[in-house]
């Protein structure tokens, strides 16, 4: 059935409670959480009455999560969360990893690309070890094999 | 109707004539390969009861075989779209309740980032840093050889896309 139009009048604000991995509870206004497709499918499978557990998220990320639908849902200028949206993503990579993780569960798409970008942003320009140090990426090549792969792409080492 | 009893009843065929001795991914395969071909794109929501009959880690792992078909076949974008509706629509929130109900662990379809998360940020990256990430480890290196990814990075680097190369290997074309 399709969604029925919003009302202008002044309805009260429904508030979904989401509940993190070690058990803390967020109210978040619908308008808000519904950003997160996740949330909007279990929504809409009966859901929205009760807590919506979301299992793999921390609750030190979910309220990150959380600031971050609430500002979204804000209505603030374009401007304005341009510069909130780049101060959000300048965390450590363990929080942006985290971050990553949660936002990809819960299927938030504009959040996911922010990330994304800030991610590929701290990949650019750095060598294969510098990547490996940086996401703790064990290089399971043999030497040989690594040889080979330098040779294949060497001309982005130049 | 007559469309959803069939792929209904397909497990239930399956496993009159195969016993327990079937493997249930490959019951999951079948049935889940029917309900792709029959029911399209939509309607997704009738089948949460049949899914629910099974192990939510085994369908991660017939739509990462599905995913595999369909790159043979050249039809990423119409397989991400139907995969991405039955992770959004079937698998989390069943795993969701299931978890809930059991205990039981996420599939790590959903614990970690999927592969598409991680092409989206190589996606992001100019070709040499593609390159040089292929050089990180295996599983980096078969990311990184996606053919779709190259094509893209050779027409945001050169600008257009003549005709005449729109297949073969586009990572060639560099270096």
């Amino acid at each position: 059935m399709a969604s029925s139009e919003s009302t202008t009048t002044s309805t009260t604000t429904k508030v979904l409670r989401l509940k993190s991995s070690d058990n803390e509870i967020f109210g978040v206004e619908e308008k808000a959480a519904l950003q997160s497709e996740t949330i909007k499918s279990l929504a809409e499978d009966g859901y929205s009455e009760d807590v919506i557990p979301l299992f793999n998220v921390e609750k030190k990320t979910l309220a990150k999560i959380v600031e971050w639908l609430n500002k979204h849902a804000s209505g603030s200028s374009k401007e304005e969360l341009k510069r909130w949206d780049a101060d959000f993503v300048d965390v450590d990579k363990d929080v942006l990893y985290d971050l990553l993780l949660a936002s990809n569960y819960l299927n938030i798409e504009v959040l996911l690309h922010q990330l994304a970008q800030k991610v590929a942003d701290m990949i650019k320009g750095k060598k294969p070890e510098e990547i490996r140090q940086l996401f703790g990426i064990k290089n399971d090549f043999t030497p040989e094999e690594e040889a080979e792969i330098r040779r294949e792409n060497a001309w982005a080492f130049e | 109707m007559e469309l959803e009893s069939s792929y209904k009843f397909a497990p239930y065929i399956l496993r009159s004539v195969f016993g327990d001795e079937t493997d249930v991914l490959e019951l999951l395969v079948v049935s889940v390969h029917e309900a792709f071909s029959e029911s399209g794109l939509v309607g997704f929501d009738s089948h949460i009861k049949f899914v629910s009959d099974f192990g939510s880690a085994e369908i991660c792992l017939v739509l990462d075989l599905l995913r595999r078909n369909c790159l043979e076949e050249d039809r990423m974008s119409e397989f991400y779209h139907l995969w991405k509706t039955v992770k959004d629509r079937i698998v989390l929130p069943f795993s969701i309740q299931r978890t809930e109900k059991t205990s039981a662990t996420l599939p790590s379809c959903v614990m970690h980032p999927s592969s598409d998360l991680k092409l989206e940020i190589l996606e992001l990256l100019p070709a040499s840093d593609v390159a040089r990430t292929a050089c990180v480890s295996s599983k980096m290196q078969s990311l990184c050889s996606n053919n779709d990814l190259w094509k893209q990075k050779y027409v945001d680097e050169f600008g257009y896309e003549s005709e005449t190369q729109s297949f073969g290997n586009w990572k060639s074309r560099f270096g």
